[in-house]
């Protein structure tokens, strides 16, 4: 026996120590169904008593005479029978296990039957009988005598247009059922059948939801369906599937269709589901040549992550099919770059909020700019002889800038060292360097101290904006050269106490408004764990957002934490095998940082807007660098004591190599603003680097 | 459904695997050295795929499964066992997983398991068991439930086989075995009637006595490692979704 042998049952692959050569998958299913044949061979007994024994004995259930079983599904059994009364052959699907039947699968046993039977349309399995006999529910329907897409996909990919008439029908149908008012929600290519006439057929609609019906069996939180079939809706667990969820099914079936394989295939559920709410399918064509691009334009529109960006119903999907099929312009039109960049923003709220308050940052400082050249040629126009030359306003921005540096600073971070203190309540510095505390939910600050330390960030921003406009002035009045290197002194402190701003307001929403102590579903909380255990902290933090709506990021990101040492402490080993090592990263980007970098410092030293040595410049930018990789690398060290060591001597290290530079290279005549370079370089490194460093690729498993 | 089985000789646990574990904690009897030991023999298998995951050596994995086992007799678990946890499968993978990080702490420098075991574990089949597997895409714990799933059936298969063969039903085995997962058309119930020299319809009958016969058996060696009886259905539902 070869280990690539497969089970003609269930298609699993036959492992190399299979029972007696059987599937060991297929005969725990026979052990499933054990409640199945006890009842069957009750009615045996009953229907055929005083025949002989051992001659063809004919099982019946009810009205119906079984003849063999044809499917196993996750709920119910169907097998092929003969309806006594009326002479005909019939589907006949039973609840599987059935007194251990708990009233939930009762229920949507019936709402499945329910569901099928007000649907009376030539591409649906039609329903004939729903009923129950000893206890057992049941329902009878068409048989279809045909495979189903699954059996045709395992010798390979539908033809193009196959693939699309196939398609076609089914939208038609299934639009039909939404007008009717229920969703399929389980779409795949097992649940649709080709039957004698080359016509598909939809069935099973067992997770099938009356759009109105509130019973909620189905409404929030569980995930029900095919994971490679799910829409990114139903993969999150949200409440609002509509038929747009239906149209991501139909369109991951035709993907799979034209491929051969469904859109998103991991080695686990969880992982699955990871992909089909994050990944970008690959296009059809990369895995299929023969995928003509209007149909890869039609099947990736309907993957859309988003549902108003896919077809708004089954009926404009097989308009457009139609429009295929009869070669005609699609309609559909394939994501521009434009539409990939918002979709990207999209998804990431802080970037657009950034980009604006910087947009308008730079177009107030644009308009003073202007504002104080128009003074100035009034100015001239009264003063010809007034000449543009060093004067006042340098001298004392100078002094501005200096003073606002170092006492900006200072109050900075004296302001967030007692806002930390207050909120995470420590009372040893010690405290400083252990995790648990630094991981507790920030509590309400009193009045006072938050009014302080806001009031702090407020005026060094202000102080900041101030300094901005009196580099302004003296540029525009005083031809002060390079100012943006003067106004890269100040981006720091900008920057520094936009955070203490951002900080403070961050706690306040968090004690405020956040979520204390979540109710979170054992299931979502297992499979957060699991993402924990894979090293996969940004999955687990996404889906805790996702669990908690009400969730900011710092509060999904401590709760992260504090599970990442619960699941360390309790498989230390597992969990150390799964992180990324430190020197895990994407070392192409972080030497194209490197590189980027080396053409700025040659950029620079070659324009000398000052006469700043290129010594400078370069310890500048190779300390940025440096600073980068240490920040890098110590946010992978979970010990905070480990990685203070780490920091300390690096640091040092960092901050003598910009010493010695800065004391070998510097003169006496060089000016302050030299002095940001080196800043702005090392800013400039650690953004670069740590962007390069950005975990996008998937962690080891 | 079990109680009116006679008891059979293979079967060296009359018993659950509970009160085995619990009764070498009380008492150090031979007999009860030995049911334990036979326990081991029998679940020994999954725990090795387990743990030669995770070390991914496997001199280690041997020296470790080998050094865990040693401990399991000592009844050292006996203490920590708690059949109110329910089973079995997963008790025996929590006292490994629990083994192995203490392990990793302390051991090293001493000499695992003191050689002086007395369970004949044959890791060379199992190290090609391993191979053969499908250990690349699964995590530890998957490949766990999985070889333990497969080799519950496994063991249920033998017993049906064994049992057929007393009852000179050798050959139906053999042709029918392929039946037994069910599902299959009219025409390998011929093909296998035909091969048997009887009637379709008599085929079809040996295969549902035979799947009587097995669910039968598979019920009563899950009942020997789950607490209540009542827990066999969903034991075979969770050991059939390591499947999927």
């Amino acid at each position: 026996m070869t280990a690539t042998e497969t089970c003609p049952e269930c298609g699993q692959t036959l492992p190399a120590d299979a029972p007696a050569g059987v599937c060991p998958k297929c005969l725990l299913a026979v052990g499933l169904n054990a409640a199945e044949d006890t009842l069957i061979e009750v009615s045996e007994h009953t229907s055929s008593s005083g025949s002989l024994p051992n001659v063809t004995k004919i099982r019946y259930f009810g009205d119906y005479e079984l003849l063999e079983e044809i499917a196993r599904g996750g709920m119910g059994v169907v097998y092929r029978g003969r309806q006594t009364s009326l002479n005909r052959i019939v589907a006949l699907k039973m609840i599987l296990s059935g007194e251990h039947a708990s009233p939930t699968d009762i229920e949507r046993f019936h709402i499945e039957a329910q569901a099928a039977a007000n649907l009376k349309h030539p591409n649906i399995v039609a329903i004939h009988e729903v009923g129950q006999h000893e206890g057992r529910s049941y329902f009878s329907m068409d048989y279809i005598d045909g495979q189903n897409l699954a059996d045709i996909l395992k010798e390979g990919p539908v033809p193009n247009r196959k693939a699309a008439q196939y398609m076609k029908t089914v939208a038609e149908a299934v639009h039909f059922a939404h007008q009717c008012g229920t969703l399929h929600r389980d779409l795949k290519p097992q649940n649709l059948l080709i039957d004698g006439s080359d016509q598909p057929q939809i069935t099973d609609f067992g997770l099938a939801k009356q759009v109105e019906d509130t019973s909620g069996l189905t409404a929030t939180g569980m995930i029900l369906g095919t994971p490679s079939y799910m829409s990114p809706e139903q993969a999150l667990g949200q409440a609002d599937i509509g038929p747009r969820s239906d149209v991501y099914s139909l369109g991951a079936v035709l993907y799979e269709l034209l491929t051969g394989r469904p859109p998103f295939c991991a080695a686990s559920v969880v992982q699955t589901l990871r992909q089909v709410t994050d990944k970008l399918p690959a296009a059809p064509h990369t895995i299929n040549d023969n995928v003509p691009p209007d149909l890869e334009t039609i099947c990736l529109k309907c993957l859309e992550k988003s549902p108003h960006a896919r077809f708004q119903s089954a009926h404009e999907l097989a308009a457009d099919l139609g429009r295929f099929l009869d070669h005609e312009p699609i309609q559909a039109r394939p994501v521009s770059p434009f539409r990939k960049v918002e979709t990207w923003l999209r998804q990431r709220p802080w970037a657009i909020t950034v980009t604006a308050a910087l947009t308008v940052l730079a177009l107030v400082c644009v308009v003073y700019l202007q504002f104080q050249q128009n003074r100035l040629l009034q100015y001239q126009q009264a003063h010809p002889e007034y000449v543009r030359q060093a004067g006042q306003r340098t001298n004392s921005l100078e002094n501005t800038l200096m003073g606002l540096q170092m006492y900006g600073c200072l109050a900075v971070f004296g302001a967030y060292l007692v806002y930390r203190v207050k909120s995470l309540r420590m009372t040893h510095w010690q405290q400083w360097f252990e995790q648990a505390k630094q991981l507790k939910e920030p509590r309400p600050v009193s009045i006072p101290v938050r009014f302080l330390c806001a009031a702090v960030g407020l005026s060094v921003l202000a102080g900041v904006l101030f300094a901005t406009a009196r580099i302004i002035e003296a540029h525009v009045w005083e031809g002060l050269p390079a100012p943006l290197v003067h106004a890269s002194i100040i981006f720091i402190l900008f920057f520094l106490s936009l955070q203490l701003l951002v900080q403070i307001a961050q706690d306040y929403r968090q004690a405020v408004y956040g979520s204390h102590n979540p109710q979170i579903d054992p299931e979502q909380l297992a499979a957060m764990r699991e993402f924990v255990l894979n090293g996969d902290m940004i999955g687990a933090i996404k889906l805790y957002r996702t669990t908690v709506p009400t969730a900011g990021f710092d509060e999904a990101r401590r709760f992260v934490a504090r599970l990442a040492l619960e699941v360390e402490a309790e498989d230390p080993e597992q969990f150390a095998a799964n992180q990324r090592s430190l020197w895990d990263v994407n070392w192409r980007g972080v030497s194209i940082c490197l590189a980027v970098e080396a053409i700025l410092c040659a950029g620079w030293w070659m324009l000398r807007p000052l006469a700043i040595p290129p010594g400078v410049i370069i310890t500048g930018f190779l300390g940025g660098w440096l600073i980068g990789v240490i920040q890098m690398t110590s946010c992978r060290i979970r010990n905070l004591r480990k990685r203070l060591m780490v920091f300390v001597p690096m640091g040092t290290l960092g901050l003598m190599v910009t010493a010695i530079g800065l004391a070998t290279y510097s003169t006496p005549a060089t000016p302050l603003s030299s002095f940001s370079l080196p800043m702005v370089g090392a800013f400039f490194g650690v953004a670069l680097v740590v962007s390069a460093a950005n975990p996008k690729t998937h962690p080891k498993h | 459904m079990s109680s009116d089985q006679p008891p059979r000789e293979e079967r060296y646990f009359a018993t659950t695997c509970w009160t085995v574990v619990l009764a070498a904690g009380d008492h150090q009897s031979h007999d009860s050295q030995e049911a334990l030991a036979r326990l081991c023999e029998t679940y020994w298998y999954p725990l090795y795929a387990y743990v030669r995951k995770r070390v991914n050596s496997v001199d280690e994995a041997q020296d470790l499964t080998q050094a865990f086992f040693a401990r399991f007799l000592e009844q050292d678990f006996a203490a920590t066992a708690d059949p109110e946890r329910g089973r079995f499968r997963a008790f025996l993978l929590t006292a490994c997983r629990h083994f192995l990080s203490k392990e990793r702490d302390h051991a090293r420098a001493q000499k695992r398991g003191g050689g002086k075991l007395p369970l004949s574990l044959d890791f060379a089949s199992g190290e090609s068991r391993y191979a053969a597997g499908p250990a690349e895409t699964l995590t530890a714990e998957q490949l766990y439930e999985r070889q333990w799933a497969i080799d519950l059936v496994n063991r249920v298969m033998h017993h049906l086989e064994a049992e057929m063969l007393e009852s000179g039903r050798n050959d139906n085995f053999d042709h029918l075995k392929g039946l037994l997962a069910g599902r299959s058309d009219n025409t390998t119930y011929a093909q296998a009637a035909s091969l048997l020299g009887t009637t379709e319809a008599a085929a079809r009958m040996a295969v549902y006595r035979m799947r009587k016969r097995y669910r039968e058996l598979l019920w009563q060696e899950i009942a020997e490692t789950v607490e209540h009886v009542s827990d066999v259905d969903d034991e075979v539902r969770r050991l059939f979704a390591t499947f999927s």
